[in-house]
């Protein structure tokens, strides 16, 4: 690789600090579709991770479902990343009715409120 | 793998960027833009009072990412990326907002008691993480070495990303592709179940004991 593309640290740097940006509203914000929406940066923290280590060590193999190329790099972070985020997806839309049914019964969705299973 | 020769640390990083200059053309500019959206947005995303703001920095952020994955050789996970998130999950938070509270010009408190303790506990996971992805057992500083950059390479010389993916994923991932849609049905339906209206009588009954609960909590709070 050149030298111009940036080496795979700075990329851990960036997810790092996007994971634990993700922590911190996770466990600072009080509505519950804030704390949903900090669980998606902490998957796209995870997702970067995965797409850089698969860009910069990929394990080389030749796949038979290839018939016009030898050695291709393995895309088997991306394909993690493209399930991570179907779970996300999946993780939404169950985390953002279950926001919709505690807003019917609550009438709030702040998440001091919802104790009743707490201790 | 590469050399020890080709091994980029920090150093001689910064200094080709300097012989070679801050050119947009080069992919390093790039990374520090994308770096910076990243991660302002993503700070606008927690710390946001309005929470539509905050979807739309949640938008910003993914798309961001897209571009970081561009950088990376993802170009079809880049799309991946922008369609589901930016159309399909920040569109169904956007509206999950909507039905549950009204937003306009609301000043509620909207983080608990507990912001310094998560500020440090976040701070200290991030520490934590850093050591573990740069440190030996033995305590030394290990990481550009174990992390030793591949050689210059034409990654996919004949086959296009998303050909790729897809070949992968109907041939060699084929089961965890058939279990991510067994996947989605069930939170399909399991969303529209939790989402699903009760019978009016249901919701009067409701309503009365979630205000005896509020009431409770509220008491126990004052305590």
């Amino acid at each position: 690789m050149s030298p111009a593309d940036p080496p795979i640290h700075f990329y851990i740097y960036l997810a790092t600090i996007l994971f634990v940006i993700g922590i911190f509203g996770c466990l600072a914000r009080r509505n519950a579709i804030a704390i949903l929406m900090s669980l998606e940066l902490m998957f796209n923290a995870c997702n970067i991770v995965l797409v850089a280590f698969c860009q910069r060590h990929g394990v080389t193999y030749t796949l038979q479902a290839f018939s016009r190329a030898q050695d291709i790099e393995s895309p088997v972070g991306q394909i993690y990343a493209i399930f991570v985020i179907i779970i996300a997806a999946a993780e939404a839309a169950v985390g953002l009715a279950l926001a919709i049914a505690a807003y019917r019964h609550y009438k709030s969705i702040n998440m001091d409120n919802i104790n009743l299973l707490k201790w | 793998m590469g050399t020890g020769a080709e091994q980029p640390d920090v150093w001689t990083y910064f200094k080709w960027l300097w012989l070679n200059g801050f050119g947009l053309a080069q992919p390093h500019w790039w990374f520090f833009i994308l770096s910076f959206v990243i991660i302002a947005s993503g700070i606008g995303t927690v710390i946001a009072r309005n929470l539509l703001h905050a979807a739309m920095f949640l938008a910003l952020c993914c798309i961001g990412i897209a571009g970081i994955f561009i950088l990376l050789n993802a170009e079809f996970l880049a799309a991946v990326q922008v369609l589901v998130y930016v159309g399909g999950i920040v569109t169904l938070i956007i509206f999950a907002i909507m039905l549950s509270e009204s937003i306009t010009g609301k000043k509620a408190v909207t983080h608990n008691k507990q912001s310094i303790t998560a500020l440090g506990v976040s701070i200290m996971m991030g520490i934590v993480m850093i050591v573990i992805l740069f440190y030996n057992q033995d305590g030394y500083f290990v990481g550009l070495e174990r992390w030793a950059l591949t050689a210059d390479r034409n990654p996919f010389p004949n086959v296009s990303n998303a050909q790729m993916i897809g070949r992968s994923l109907m041939s060699t991932y084929t089961l965890i592709f058939w279990i991510a849609s067994i996947i989605l049905t069930i939170a399909m339906i399991g969303a529209l179940i939790l989402a699903k209206a009760e019978d009016e009588t249901d919701i009067a009954e409701l309503d009365k004991n979630s205000d005896s609960v509020e009431e409770s909590s509220g008491l126990e709070v004052n305590e």
